[in-house]
């Protein structure tokens, strides 16, 4: 059984969390939609090597931010209302961060502008912010893939010409 | 709550040697890892638990059945496996099997197949003639295949190089997903420990140092980076690495939280920088402080 998810060994972030992050994500993105079955507790931690009681703490602070509903005997599901609670959680975070940051410098005496600088250094301006990454990438394959309602049409097509 | 094993005020002393735990309990399904450096009493501590030598003092018990009277029955339920496993090298691993078969009879033939399989062992082959890694796996399965309630390992990835230890690593979460089987292994990696266990027992010279979940450990453990005045003293609870006399102070703190770092603040110390710690640097800190200590 593969979940598709990757720990890093190295990261600053606690195994649990690295956990936490990436169940998230696929629940923010429709990966995993509403009502998708996570793996079991014991069939992750094995997936991943890593110990039950990691797992089993991931599951409890899913489940507390109301990512992830657990009913009991049958498992982990992505909750119904799990789109729209990450990413008040996500935001949640980042101002959390944003404030220890700012905390820390000033309290070391940074100016307002040495700290905005620091922001726009670690986001790079290149992204083009208005078009969705997924909307990019069926342009690039545009070519080889057919559109919707062209792959519709051919289908048609195709049956017609099989009918007796 | 059912416990895998239960040990209380147990003490075994050799001529040189003590180890003393004063207690112990482990709930059933539960993964443990047991972390020290060579002669911090590990292997003394697994060969109690699996009856192979009798303590001094205390008393132990194992899944339900208390030593001495039960040990037997004890024995019955449990798989070991060591570091230098008794294999017969001239003999294959069918042999070993069929050895072992025939003194247990909770021995599973379909999961020792299984286990060959997955494994890809070689089950003709000189026993001698296996790899490190593969020698391994040949004792995890003899171990597995008689479906032991307590799998005890003795430091089973010693002998292996990074890729043989994390396939080890991963066979042994493997068979832990169904059933709710206790393992305790112990281990001087602490990154497999970190990883894997549920639980950890730090051993130093004979002593218990600690017993704890390991995410909680992992979790109120810091080191902070501070700049101070030089007579800056550190708060209590919180122990000063460097010492007094310089602005830059590196701390380490076992019961970190928000409360703790708004604390430091107010004493006149400037927060730079907040690290988690390894189960390593833990342990390094455990036992610094206990070496400190013992100074006369």
């Amino acid at each position: 059984m593969h979940s598709g998810l990757v720990l890093s060994e190295q990261s600053d972030r606690p195994l649990y969390l690295q956990i936490v992050d990436q169940v998230t994500r696929r629940a923010a993105s429709g990966d995993w939609p509403p009502g998708h079955e996570l793996p079991s507790i014991r069939g992750l931690a094995a997936d991943l090597s890593v110990s039950v009681i990691t797992v089993r703490k991931a599951y409890a602070e899913l489940e507390n931010a109301g990512i992830v509903t657990t009913r009991a005997g049958r498992g982990s599901f992505v909750s119904e209302s799990g789109f729209d609670l990450p990413k008040g959680n996500v935001r949640n975070r980042i101002e959390g961060n944003v404030r220890e940051a700012v905390d820390l410098a000033r309290t070391l005496g940074w100016r307002r502008g040495e700290f905005d600088g620091v922001v726009s250094s670690n986001w790079p301006v290149r992204e083009r912010r208005n078009r969705p990454p997924r909307e990019r990438l069926t342009r690039e394959r545009g070519a080889r893939e057919p559109s919707p309602p062209e792959r519709e049409s051919r289908a048609r097509r195709r049956s017609d010409g099989e009918a007796p | 709550m059912s416990y895998a094993v239960r040990v209380r005020a147990l003490e075994k002393r050799y001529p040189r040697f003590r180890l003393r735990i004063p207690a112990l309990e482990l709930p059933r399904g539960t993964l443990l890892g047991v972390v020290g450096p060579n002669g911090a009493g590990k292997s003394t501590f697994l060969r109690l638990l699996l009856g192979l030598i009798r303590p001094d003092e205390g008393r132990i018990e194992v899944l339900g059945h208390l030593y001495p009277a039960e040990e037997a029955e004890a024995r019955g339920e449990i798989g070991f496996l060591s570091e230098d496993l008794r294999l017969y090298e001239s003999a294959s691993l069918e042999w070993h099997e069929q050895f072992v078969a025939s003194v247990s009879p909770t021995w599973d033939a379909t999961l020792a197949d299984e286990l060959a399989g997955r494994f890809q062992l070689d089950r003709s082959q000189r026993v001698g003639r296996l790899s490190a890694g593969q020698r391994i796996k040949a004792g995890l399965l003899l171990a597995l295949a008689r479906r032991p309630s307590l799998l005890v390992l003795d430091e089973p990835t010693a002998a292996l190089d990074p890729s043989a230890r994390r396939e080890v690593l991963a066979e042994l979460m493997a068979v832990l997903v169904d059933e709710a089987r206790t393992v305790i292994f112990s281990s001087h990696f602490t990154q497999d420990v970190e990883r894997i266990a549920d639980r950890v027992v730090f051993l130093h010279r004979g002593e218990l140092v600690a017993h704890e979940d390991v995410p909680g450990l992992l979790d109120r453990w810091r080191r902070i980076h501070v700049a101070v005045a030089r007579d800056w003293v550190a708060p209590a609870g919180i122990r000063d690495e460097t010492g007094p006399g310089t602005r830059t102070r590196a701390l380490v703190s076992d019961s970190w939280s928000p409360r703790a770092g708004s604390g430091l603040e107010e004493s006149g110390a400037i927060t730079l920088q907040v690290d988690r710690m390894s189960l390593e640097e833990i342990f390094l800190a455990c036992t610094e402080h206990l070496e400190a200590e013992e100074v006369p």
